[in-house]
């Protein structure tokens, strides 16, 4: 039972080849493994959603993924959406609206909304708060994260 | 230029942390380094038999166990937090009992959850595999699992009566603990009650002859229930020896940095100045990392130990039985009125469920008492609160910190007299407020530092006033009405409360220019993600006329200024905040006497200090704005720097230039001395719609007038009400902390513990009102816990009002189906199943 | 009995990607350890990070084609075991023929959860209070396993044992779920009560009907969820009710009463025993009137 599996994610676009335990899960292999820390771990029961990454297009829960189970997906972090000197308009509108304190949560949200307008673009107020409800805040009382997904949705609909 | 203080300044550190390169405690890792877990006991009262930890400490990874017998005079008593003010022992004669925690648990366990042993592995995972096999032998004992069943004769002990006597007769507990008054010679003079780690009865007034002469007299018993802070980061450590073992650096995710270095130096007989606590990001705090725990002396005693960097992080599930709880407290309470609803006296018993340790022996019982003497009039006044020892995870303050709970009792007796006079609610808070025109109002008791309680600022009448306008209650009922003619169950609830904030003593800031021209702002408070590094920074900004992206706040490193007390009691804005201001003016003086000299030769009859002012990065005077000295001159002759290199040549023949009578460097240290605290209020109030079948209910609407003083940023400010009223209505609806008849935990994860989510809230509203506090320059009053406090009080208003054709009475949180229900069918049959014990 | 301590980090396992079905069949009866199917793993690793379970090796089915897919053939709609819950919901074929489907699946957890969790692995757990076992109940669907032996169907109605226990064998893997077409025919309701979006449900039903011309009862089946250690088949018309019954709210008490009689819920901080009755019998009352006023407003439509 000391079987090292070879793994290989891409992840942000950068391909990484890991040789790991299988119990290893995804988030600690994100973490410790590819170094992206912008990912956080909380619960690690899938119910927080502060863990969440895009895989394959979709929004899943990285702590309720085992590392073995992403070979060969394409993985996309909170640091996929890191511009050279600037914030990314998503970014910023959190930003601007005040929708983050202690930052814990925050690529949670960062994720999950960027895997929400990936898909939607022009998602309702009421698709921004079925995809808002996934991830815990103890912090800002979520208010100002939806006025901040609700302007960011305004944004893309002008342009 | 523009001023800071005042303005929606978005945050500074929203860069890194917006782009996942703020590091949290989690994040930093360094070579070598070593991962701990604690194994913890499974049982909620038992002697620990034996511990073998040969099979563990076999496999592969592991480095070290510890357990109490290996730490030698490490294993201590660890000091509690916040002791008795000496005005306050001799006053109220508090009976206090010691029950501190120990480093690790040593021959008895007392709460499941208790750290029994310390395991050093390679990782995580490895250190979780060797905590199954180390044995443990318990020999279990009965448990206790609440307060009412601490009491009774018979019932089994938290704690020894003898290992108290031992403990309070030693410094410093015996001063901490008990007034002079107290002892017969070497012999306490009184006896502790069963489980009973305190007892303390504050009287003001003629109480009794209040009761005896009062029109009405309304009593009833009132819950407040288990639960905590659950910030989403859990608490961490990482202890870093230093070369040649002199001494350690420790990262933890911790709101008390010097207190923790404190413990540290104590428990490992260590120097304290050899020790440096810093703070990487945190992930929230809420009281939860402002607590007593073995882990923050472990940790740095196995680094210490072992020669090797130490890291602990708590998991989600560990956080449930590892960090303290808050908030169970049982009222029996009483309250005098006169025939049109004046009070004329409160009488109250409260039993606090402290869990198996006392670590926070005054803040929890005595800042509940004093809030229940406002915004209300309250002439006459007797409440004792008892602190009861029970086998469960030991409580600390929790955001709100014991105003939730005895708000709660306060507001739900003033609904009391309200329907049992036929009184509007909001008339019944009317008639009884202390009005802006009788302050400064003398409580007559003491607060928790020991100096009196005077609200001396706020208009609570206005505060009502306008939370009901913006709810508009005065249509509600109709709306009421309309809506249970189509079956629909509407309510409204109301509750207002004032709110001490900014504690002291004492709090500093250290703010020194450096070569570059930057500012560093050096804080002992923490920032726990309250916007520190933004709001000190517009005040010290403001104060030296800078730039605010060239002002660095630095918070929570004791290595940057020497002195500090920490972040909890909503103290950050008023103690660090005015000591940034006190520190600013400091700085300022000294750029404004070396720009007077400056000037000198270009002002007939000199340049008056008084004639000069910091703005835009330059000293000016103001009466002749075209004669000034830029501030990077005068940093660049007062900073000494060491180095070589050609641009500092330039600063060095500066340097050279510095008038005589000027002493070199622009490092200035203040404190604020806080007299004593200051009173913020609030005015909540909600609509909800209950649905009586299933015994849920949604909130349509809930508003918030909240005055903190001044406010230094309303961005912020708004923030951290959004964010404590969420708290506040998860603790009222959801989060409970739930123990079965055996002691165990049963929500003890956050699939079982459910926290309220986006959906669940409704929009917030907020309204703010400004009463400056007269007694800081700032005028700030602290807002960080405020938002708490209100809503189980008013969400309880809300649901009994929506039931009241049922003819329901709620006196008990959380407001599950289970308590909607019950106090449907209690109705049905006809009086509460409560009695009330006064 | 004390749990063991606090982790959050699964014990150590051996893990291996089945290439085929056979072959994950074979893995599953091999060796002296346990074995155990990995799909999703929504359910398993929470678990497996409680250590709550253990298993040696983990068999992991997520790349076999033939789990999966969702189509209807002349008596069924059948989708495989493998199906996400967001693929089953956002299918236009389930959509087409039940549409209350789509409706249940957005009670599952939140969307991270029901892109990874599967039907087959929803089923497999047998969580009582879960959407799927009360839902299949009431859909009177069939579920394959297939084994060593080859494919066995087990009906709904036996599927479910106890809490987090099925029919199952241990050399058995649940591959197909049938729900048979004629159940399209119903007018279905789906009613959750929990606390919030996502959490453990405190009851659910799900229940369908179709009436007579004579307006009589024609059909009717109630499941009840969360009320039990397994979702309980509440009202099935052939064995509950006459021919020729109204449907009126008399009727509808009554039915909610017999319910009540099959639910053994259990008591907790939540909600008591007693108030879990009581809610169920709100949720059955409100499913059922709601069931046939839908039907009514189908017919007029």
């Amino acid at each position: 039972m000391n079987q090292k599996n070879e793994v290989s994610i891409t992840v942000n676009g950068q391909v990484h080849n890991l040789s790991i335990e299988p119990r290893r899960l995804l988030s600690d292999a994100l973490r410790e493994d590819v170094r992206l820390t912008g990912t956080h771990t909380s619960c690690e029961l899938g119910v927080c959603g502060v863990c969440s990454v895009v895989m394959n297009g979709k929004v899943v829960r990285s702590c309720l993924t085992l590392a073995v189970q992403a070979n060969g997906s394409i993985i996309e972090t909170v640091e996929s959406l890191n511009e050279e000197d600037q914030l990314h308009p998503l970014q910023q509108a959190f930003h601007e609206n005040h929708a983050l304190q202690c930052g814990f949560c925050t690529p949670g949200f960062l994720i999950t909304l960027k895997a929400l307008f990936d898909d939607h673009p022009a998602a309702t107020d009421h698709e921004i708060d079925a995809a808002l409800d996934g991830v815990l805040c103890r912090c800002t009382g979520y208010q100002n994260i939806a006025k901040a997904a609700r302007q960011y949705r305004d944004t893309l609909q002008q342009n | 230029m523009e001023t800071f203080v005042g303005a929606p300044v978005q945050r500074k550190d929203d860069f890194d942390i917006l782009r996942g390169k703020a590091s949290y405690i989690s994040d930093l890792s360094v070579p070598d380094m070593l991962v701990a877990m604690i194994v913890r006991s499974p049982f909620p009262h038992a002697n620990i038999v034996s511990i073998d930890v040969e099979e563990a400490l076999a496999l592969e990874g592991v480095v070290a166990i510890y357990t109490a017998d290996d730490l030698g005079a490490s294993q201590q008593h660890l000091a509690s937090f916040g002791q008795f003010p000496p005005s306050l022992l001799d006053k109220y004669l508090p009976e206090v009992r010691p029950a501190p925690i120990t480093t690790l648990a040593q021959g008895k366990v007392r709460y499941v959850g208790e750290p029994v042993a310390l395991i050093v592995a390679s990782n995580r995972y490895i250190a979780e595999d060797a905590a199954e096999f180390v044995e443990v032998n318990y020999d279990p004992l009965d448990p206790i699992v609440d307060s009412e069943q601490a009491l009774v004769e018979g019932a089994a002990d938290v704690h020894d009566l003898e290992s108290g006597r031992d403990i309070i007769a030693q410094e410093p507990w015996k001063s901490w603990c008990s007034s002079a008054a107290q002892w017969d010679g070497n012999t306490l003079n009184y006896e502790w009650g069963k489980n009973t780690a305190l007892d303390m009865t504050v009287e003001m007034g003629k109480v009794d002859q209040a009761f005896y002469s009062a029109a009405h007299v309304f009593k009833d018993r009132y819950h407040s229930h288990r639960y905590t802070g659950v910030p989403l980061e859990g608490r961490g450590i990482l202890a870093l020896p230093n070369i040649g073992n002199q001494g350690m650096t420790v990262w933890s995710s911790h709101q008390i940095p010097y207190f923790h270095r404190a413990l540290i130096a104590e428990t490992l007989g260590i120097r304290e100045e050899t020790i440096r606590v810093a703070q990487p990001y945190l992930g929230g705090g809420f009281g939860q990392k402002a607590g007593i725990y073995s882990e923050d002396v472990m940790i740095p005693f196995a680094a210490r130990d072992l020669g090797r960097p130490v890291k602990w992080l708590e998991d989600k599930r560990e956080h449930f039985q590892a960090s303290s709880h808050s908030r169970e407290q049982m009222f029996d309470a009483e309250i005098a009125v006169d025939k049109d609803g004046h009070i004329l006296g409160l009488r109250f018993e409260v039993l606090i469920d402290v869990g198996a340790y006392h670590t926070f022996p005054v803040v929890l019982p005595y800042l509940g008492m004093c809030h229940a003497i406002g915004p209300y009039r309250i002439p006459t006044m007797s409440g004792r609160a008892r602190s009861i020892l029970t086998n469960k995870v030991p409580a600390a303050p929790y955001r709100g910190a014991g105003r939730p709970e005895v708000v709660f009792m306060l507001n739900r007796l003033m609904d009391r007299i309200a329907k049992e006079l036929d009184i509007d609610p909001a008339d019944v808070r009317r008639k009884n407020f202390i009005r802006p025109d009788e302050m400064p109002y003398d409580a007559g008791i003491l607060y928790r530092d020991g100096s009196p309680l005077i609200l001396d600022s706020g208009d609570y009448p206005g505060a009502l006033e306008l939370n009901l306008d913006a709810i508009g209650y005065d249509d509600f009922r109709k709306e009421q009405q309309q809506a249970r003619l189509e079956n629909r169950f509407l309510g409204i609830g109301m509750a207002c409360n004032v709110e001490a904030g900014g504690i002291g003593p004492v709090e500093g800031a250290r703010i020194k220019f450096n070569r570059d021209g930057t500012v560093s702002v050096h804080l002992g408070v923490v920032d726990t993600g309250q916007g520190h590094r933004t709001a000190f920074a517009q005040v010290c900004a403001d104060e030296l006329g800078m730039d605010i992206d060239k002002v660095h706040v630095v918070s929570g490193d004791t290595a940057g200024i020497a002195y500090s007390r920490g972040t909890y009691h909503s103290r950050g804005a008023v103690t660090a905040g005015n000591a940034v201001y006190h520190a600013s003016k400091k700085v300022a003086a000294k750029l404004k006497e070396l720009a007077s000299l400056l000037l000198e030769d270009q002002v007939q009859g000199g340049v008056e200090v008084e004639d000069l002012e910091l703005v835009d990065e330059m000293v000016r005077l103001k009466s002749a704005p075209e004669l000034f000295v830029p501030i990077s001159r005068c940093v660049g002759m007062l900073v000494p720097d060491g180095s070589s290199v050609a641009s500092a040549v330039a600063s060095g023949s500066a340097i050279l230039g510095l008038p005589d009578s000027i002493e070199h460097g622009l490092d200035e240290t203040a404190f604020f001395k806080a007299k004593s605290v200051v009173w913020g209020n609030a005015s909540h109030a909600a609509i909800v719609e209950v649905d009586p079948d299933l015994g849920t209910f949604k909130i349509l609407r809930y508003v918030v007038v909240h005055d903190c003083g001044k406010v230094l940023n309303p961005l912020i400010l708004e923030g951290q009400v959004h964010g404590g009223v969420v708290q506040g209505i998860g603790g009222a609806m959801f989060e409970e902390l739930v123990y079965d008849e055996d002691g165990q935990l049963v929500s003890s994860n956050m699939a079982d513990y459910v926290l309220p989510r986006h959906d669940d809230i409704p929009e917030i509203e907020l309204k703010t009102m400004v009463s400056p506090a007269p007694s800081n320059p700032l005028g700030v009053k602290g807002a960080g816990e405020g938002g708490t406090i209100g809503p189980p009080a008013v969400l309880v208003a809300a649901v009994e009002d929506a039931l009241s054709p049922f003819g329901v009475t709620i006196t008990r949180t959380p407001l599950t189906p289970r308590t909607i229900l019950k106090a449907i069918r209690d109705a049905k049959v006809g009086g509460n199943n409560e009695t009330c014990k006064i | 009995m004390p749990k063991l301590g606090v982790t959050m980090k699964p014990a150590k396992f051996d893990y291996v990607v089945a290439k085929t079905l056979a072959e994950a069949i074979e893995l599953l009866c091999e060796g002296d350890g346990e074995n155990r199917i990995l799909s999703g793993g929504q359910s398993l690793i929470p678990a497996m990070n409680l250590r709550l379970a253990r298993p040696d090796r983990l068999i992991d089915i997520a790349s076999l084609l033939e789990l999966r897919g969702i189509r209807e053939d002349e008596e069924f709609l059948r989708i495989g075991a493998l199906m996400t819950h967001d693929e089953i919901g956002a299918s236009q074929i389930a959509k087409n023929l039940i549409p209350v489907l789509a409706e249940a699946i957005s009670h599952i957890g939140h969307a991270a959860i029901r892109n990874r969790g599967t039907i087959g692995g929803s089923l497999a757990n047998a969580d009582p209070a879960a959407e799927w076992p009360c839902v299949l109940l009431a859909l009177s669907a069939q579920i394959t396993a297939t084994g060593p032996s080859g494919e066995r169907v087990i009906p709904a109605e036996e599927f479910f044992v106890t809490y987090y226990t099925t029919a199952l064998s241990h050399d058995e893997i649940v591959t197909e779920i049938c729900i048979p077409k004629k159940m399209a025919s119903l007018q279905w309701s789906f009613q959750e009560v929990s606390r919030q979006q996502g959490a453990f449900a405190i009851a659910l039903t799900m229940a369908g009907t179709t009436i007579a011309s004579d307006g009589s009862i024609a059909e009717m089946r109630l499941a009840v969820g969360g009320c039990g250690s397994r979702p309980v088949l509440a009202i099935e018309s052939t064995t509950d009710l006459p021919a020729g019954t109204m449907p009126n709210t008399d009727l509808i008490e009554e039915m909610a009463e017999r319910a009540l009689q099959k639910l053994e819920p259990s008591d907790d901080a939540i909600a008591s025993a007693e108030d879990r009755l009581n809610i169920a019998r709100v949720l059955i009352t409100r499913t059922l009137s709601k069931v046939f006023q839908l039907y009514v407003e189908r017919g007029q439509a």
